[in-house]
């Protein structure tokens, strides 16, 4: 990819202030430092990588549009660009793929690395294991779910998921306290479901 | 919890994350703050050919100026204006045959893509304003579809155009709100300072429960029409209301919690209601609208959950 000309010394906050006034090279950069992040966080709550790539530019776009509307309060426009990223997921969630059909998609061959079959093997195995996961995570309310990705998957602090999904640091901790007892409680269900189970086909059942 | 590990993290692949980055970047400069009544992101508007084809007054393009024609561009997938079309704001620097091409292979245009993305196009002005894009090099396309040609200073005009936007943009920001008697004021001095002292400012549908001004630009006419638009503070409460419950269903809870989170905000003079009752396939709204007239705040569209 073509370089944007910025030292990576170059602050987020400083690259944002640039955008807020209209430097698209500066959105470039910040484009370049986070896509990756909210790329494999839309997947995460989606299990799409399709899905992933458009509302990752979609993320951006709007990104882009509210720009004056932000200060980032922290050094990363990271967890602020996730917040955007949850919104559009719910969004998307609630309105289906139609959404989506913004003019973000990009058409190019997928010219390098393994053999493509591979590549579009691998990634089907993706899409069906994180559709058992957040299988497993469709027990969570969506806010539980937003801060259990965010903390757990994504590695946010509690004052970043905080910036990201706007609400007070306390919150983020008793939704992710309430997401791990929940998942806690649901995997010792399945657990004694499955011994259960096991002892019923070993003749060995407790009635 | 082992079974809650997500597969590894994967790579943009850096053709397609260049590729990307091109795009929103060609996007941005057309991407200004709109005042959006609904919460839905839209980036394109799907324009109805047959809409097209009613307010086409076909002659009149003829004389249209660069001004006149640089807000929009319209991409047709044949070249009739009957054929499923795709519209977007202009921007500066933009290649239209490069935007009608993008416009194609994204599927914005048609879905699914109609096979390869022609590589030649032509530019007319447009029937209803802004300019229309056609597949095909045939340099009798707009004489035959009765539509004038794409002026010479486009360039030039669409440069001054978004400025414009910029500007007013700018002076009417998200999550403000200016009175009618201000926002005259202000869209005046906007288009005095940007050289577009021709154009007229209107003003319509302010009220008490509308007093906030939104405002759009019509290059054709030049003019500069400013609407009456329900208070930000309402239009925040009600979409945090209906966030408490994802948009969803059951009809009576969701209500009942847009209407506390007016009331709380000081709208309590307002009703809230839907415009249809979800059902299993459609438990969810798809967003919010506002009816000043009634004072009415209704959830409308149909969503899944």
């Amino acid at each position: 990819m073509e370089s944007s000309g910025f030292a990576r010394s170059t602050t987020d906050a400083d690259l944002w202030r640039l955008a807020t006034d209209g430097d698209r090279e500066a959105f470039g950069e910040l484009f370049e430092r986070h896509a990756g992040a909210i790329y494999n966080f839309c997947f995460r709550r989606l299990a799409d990588w399709t899905i992933a790539e458009d509302l990752t530019s979609a993320v951006f776009l709007e990104a882009w549009r509210r720009r004056s509307d932000v200060r980032l309060a922290h050094d990363s426009a990271l967890p602020w660009l996730y917040g955007v990223a949850a919104n559009l997921i719910r969004n998307h969630r609630r309105g289906g793929r139609r959404a989506l059909r913004a003019p973000t998609r990009v058409s190019t061959e997928r010219s390098t690395g393994p053999d493509p079959a591979d590549d579009v093997a691998a990634r089907l195995d993706d899409e069906r294991r994180m559709r058992e996961v957040l299988g497993r995570l469709a027990m969570l309310r969506d806010a539980e779910q937003d801060a259990f990705v965010l903390c757990v998957w994504q590695g946010l602090s509690y004052r970043e998921a905080a910036v990201a999904l706007g609400v007070p640091v306390g919150t983020v901790r008793s939704r992710l306290s309430r997401a791990r007892a929940r998942l806690r409680l649901g995997t010792e269900q399945d657990e004694d479901a499955s011994e259960a189970s096991s002892a019923e086909r070993d003749g060995s059942g407790v009635r | 919890m082992n079974d809650l590990l997500p597969p590894k993290e994967r790579e943009l692949e850096p053709a397609r994350l260049a590729a990307m980055k091109r795009l929103i970047l060609d996007r941005v400069v057309a991407e200004r703050p709109v005042r959006r009544r609904r919460r839905r992101l839209v980036a394109l508007v799907l324009v109805p050919a047959a809409v097209i084809g009613a307010a086409a007054g076909y002659a009149a393009t003829r004389g249209r100026t660069a001004e006149q024609v640089a807000d929009m561009v319209t991409c047709y997938q044949s070249p009739s204006l009957s054929a499923p079309a795709i519209g977007f704001p202009s921007a500066v620097e933009q290649d239209l045959a490069s935007a009608c091409r993008n416009a194609w292979t994204s599927g914005a245009l048609a879905w699914p893509v109609p096979g390869p993305a022609p590589s030649a196009w032509v530019a007319c002005s447009g029937p209803a304003g802004g300019v229309a894009v056609f597949p095909g090099g045939d340099s009798h396309t707009c004489d035959g579809l009765h539509l004038g040609p794409l002026p010479a200073d486009y360039a030039a005009a669409v440069a001054r155009f978004s400025a414009l936007r910029d500007d007013m943009s700018a002076q009417f920001p998200d999550g403000s709100c200016a009175n009618r008697s201000d926002a005259e004021t202000q869209a005046r001095a906007v288009l005095d300072a940007d050289g577009f002292s021709a154009w007229s400012v209107t003003a319509t549908g302010f009220s008490d429960a509308a007093p906030c001004a939104a405002v759009s630009l019509d290059p054709v006419n030049g003019v500069a029409t400013l609407s009456g638009v329900v208070k930000p503070a309402l239009s925040a409460a009600a979409m945090r209301g209906a966030e408490q419950s994802s948009f969803c269903g059951p009809e009576a809870a969701l209500l009942a919690n847009v209407r506390d989170a007016i009331t709380s905000a000081g709208f309590g003079d307002w009703t809230v209601a839907a415009d249809h009752a979800p059902s299993a396939q459609w438990p969810c709204y798809a967003g919010l609208d506002f009816d000043a007239e009634t004072r009415s705040v209704i959830l409308e569209g149909h969503a899944t959950g």
